[in-house]
């Protein structure tokens, strides 16, 4: 190996070897952060709603005019619906998973305590005696809500049941130390005696708004939101589009005055909360892949440069019995510990970068383990971008070495 | 040491098609010390560069140290030369970046030799050339004339058969150029076979045999009496 003869060489022409090092650094320190960015994007988009996702869909129905009465005419517009071929469950909703609209509420379990930051906050989602079907959820204790249970809510109305639902996180977050069953909670978010049973418990389901701090805390009350409201809608396996396609005419048939839009499948309404989160994911790998490509034709120039700069010392290091795999050897192990001069400041400037963009940002901290998968790419990047000028390097002729010039 | 029989080498190009060596044959006997002369353009280079497995030839047959090398692989062009020729050229052809250590090393690693193997020869090359105490010495520290002993440092630290040297004097003044052709006549002496191209006629003549080349041909080969050139 001839790292020591290199490593001398490079000490004695040091900028150009450094300016590269800087380089590989700089781009180091920001694609492990990219990536880590990139990567936390993709693992929230992909984060589990809890319901059945491609059998389910929802949309609004708004009344128009005062022609009947909002409880009895929604009771109906869910007869209807639910009589669609194909449909297993259809219920008016408030909140939904990824819809990004809904309510919130304060949890506490004493009197005297008082909602303060986002700790003790939840989704308060309105379900009814079909909840599980509904969502396609998993019932892990207890049990869901009675049809009596269940009351029609308008708009104004407090929601302050006698019985709540609530779902795995949010169970353990307030009981971690055993069952919530029983248990008596206070969802109205204003300091009271708790007074809400828990009755049962539901496996994940998520938020509405899955970059809020408590993505996958929901707790479910037995409220039938009534009038111009929301539905939520689940078909058989493959029947999606057609119950899509025949909602507006079956909720006419049931009464005219009104309108019907937002009919919207759950792969919509996922792609509608994480459009930002997309965004931002193809911006910052856009300029991870735009920093790469300068920096390895930043290399490919500087090596292309040495190349033409050390044709006589390649002909004669030919000349006195260099192989044509020697020469591109020396190329590339000279790269190589530039490189990894510029991967170990790198690191450095990647762990001060991600700092800042914690404590400037509230980004997550950056784990080690992305160091070496970003200084990798970027170890790979530079023998890829020294292999052209390398391989010019092999063809130069071992008898430049007699010309005088 | 070396035999080329009836050589050609033709340097053909979309145009032109030159004949740098034509039906060329010469030997050269082991321990001899051959000077090539010539006008420039009538081969000399070519003929070294042929010599030194730098360039193939064209046609016709060279044999060195018993191997005929027509059709070798470059890699084994390589390490043929590596092992069995050494190098000194007229600019030196030193790696400025390296210190005469790393300059004389560079051949010996090519042939993988181990780290304490190559530092005695280094170390013994350099004191042999008179610079075995400037090892660590840059070439741009040095004088001409040290500068091409450097060079044949290098090219002796790998114990060669054959030394070829192109106009080894040509850059250096008079002093300088007496005292590497001394140096060659002492390794020479040693047994070295070397072959000298060269414009300097006076040189030449203290070389054991001189060969005159014109137009790609030998056209004189003269025996030197070096019973009046040591007395001179």
């Amino acid at each position: 190996m001839e790292i020591s003869p290199i490593l001398k060489s490079l000490r004695k022409n040091p900028v150009a070897a450094l300016l590269i090092a800087a380089q590989v650094a700089l781009t180091l320190a920001i694609l492990a952060n990219v990536l880590f960015i990139v990567s936390d994007r993709i693992a929230t988009m992909s984060m589990p709603s809890g319901i059945d996702e491609p059998n389910v869909f929802t949309f609004a129905s708004q009344d128009i005019g005062e022609g009947r009465n909002p409880i009895d005419g929604t009771l109906a517009d869910l007869d209807a619906v639910r009589a669609i071929p194909g449909v297993i469950a259809a219920a008016t909703q408030i909140g939904i998973p990824m819809g990004q609209s809904g309510w919130q509420t304060g949890v506490t379990l004493k009197a005297e305590e008082k909602v303060e930051g986002p700790e003790r906050l939840a989704a308060l989602y309105m379900v009814d005696e079909r909840m599980l079907d509904v969502y396609g959820m998993q019932l892990l204790e207890g049990r869901t809500f009675n049809a009596e249970e269940v009351i029609a809510w308008k708009t104004g109305d407090q929601p302050k049941p006698p019985v709540v639902i609530l779902n795995k996180a949010l169970s353990q977050k307030l009981f971690p130390d055993g069952s919530a069953l029983g248990r008596m909670i206070n969802i109205t978010g204003d300091p009271g005696e708790p007074a809400q049973q828990v009755v049962g418990v539901v496996d994940t389901i998520a938020s509405p708004w899955p970059r809020s701090q408590n993505p996958d805390r929901v707790v479910f009350v037995p409220f039938r939101p009534s009038g111009s409201t929301n539905f939520i809608v689940r078909t058989e396996p493959g029947e999606l589009d057609r119950v899509m396609a025949a909602i507006e005419e079956a909720l006419f048939k049931v009464d005219r005055n009104r309108i019907v839009d937002g009919i919207r499948d759950f792969k919509t309404t996922r792609a509608r909360a994480f459009e930002g989160d997309r965004a931002m994911a193809v911006l910052l790998a856009a300029i991870a892949l735009a920093l790469l490509a300068v920096t390895a034709f930043g290399i490919v120039g500087q090596v292309s440069f040495w190349v033409t700069q050390r044709t006589k010392q390649i002909g004669t290091r030919r000349a006195l019995g260099a192989r044509r795999s020697d020469i591109l050897r020396y190329f590339q192990l000279e790269n190589a510990l530039i490189v990894l001069l510029g991967i170990a400041v790198g690191c450095t400037l990647a762990m001060a970068i991600n700092g800042a963009l914690v404590k400037y940002l509230s980004f997550g901290a950056l784990p080690l383990s992305w160091l070496p998968i970003g200084a990798l790419v970027v170890l790979v990047l530079g023998q890829l971008a020294v292999l052209g000028p390398a391989l010019r390097a092999t063809r130069i002729a071992p008898a430049i070495a007699t010309r005088t010039a | 040491m070396l035999t080329m029989k009836s050589l050609k080498k033709i340097y053909r190009t979309a145009l032109v098609e030159t004949h740098a060596l034509r039906d060329f044959s010469l030997t050269v006997n082991s321990g001899e010390f051959v000077a090539v002369t010539g006008p420039s353009g009538s081969g000399k280079t070519t003929f070294l560069n042929i010599a030194g497995l730098l360039e193939e030839h064209t046609e016709g047959q060279y044999t060195l140290d018993g191997i005929n090398v027509s059709g070798m692989s470059d890699d084994q062009r390589s390490s043929l030369r590596n092992q069995k020729i050494g190098f000194i050229f007229q600019s030196f052809n030193l790696i400025a970046d390296l210190d005469l250590y790393d300059n004389v090393d560079v051949p010996l690693r090519y042939r993988g030799m181990p780290k304490a193997e190559r530092k005695q020869r280094i170390e013994q090359a350099l004191t042999r050339v008179g610079l075995g105490s400037r090892l660590h010495h840059y070439p741009a520290e040095l004088s001409g004339g040290q500068q091409q002993r450097v060079a044949i440092a290098r090219a002796l630290a790998g114990s060669p058969k054959l030394l070829l040297a192109d106009e080894p004097t040509g850059n250096l003044d008079t002093v300088m150029a007496r005292g590497v052709m001394e140096l060659l006549e002492e390794i020479n002496g040693q047994g070295t076979t070397i072959i000298m191209v060269t414009h300097d006629l006076e040189l030449a003549r203290r070389a054991g045999r001189h060969v005159h080349m014109v137009d790609g041909q030998v056209v004189d080969i003269a025996e030197t009496d070096f019973s009046s050139l040591r007395a001179a």
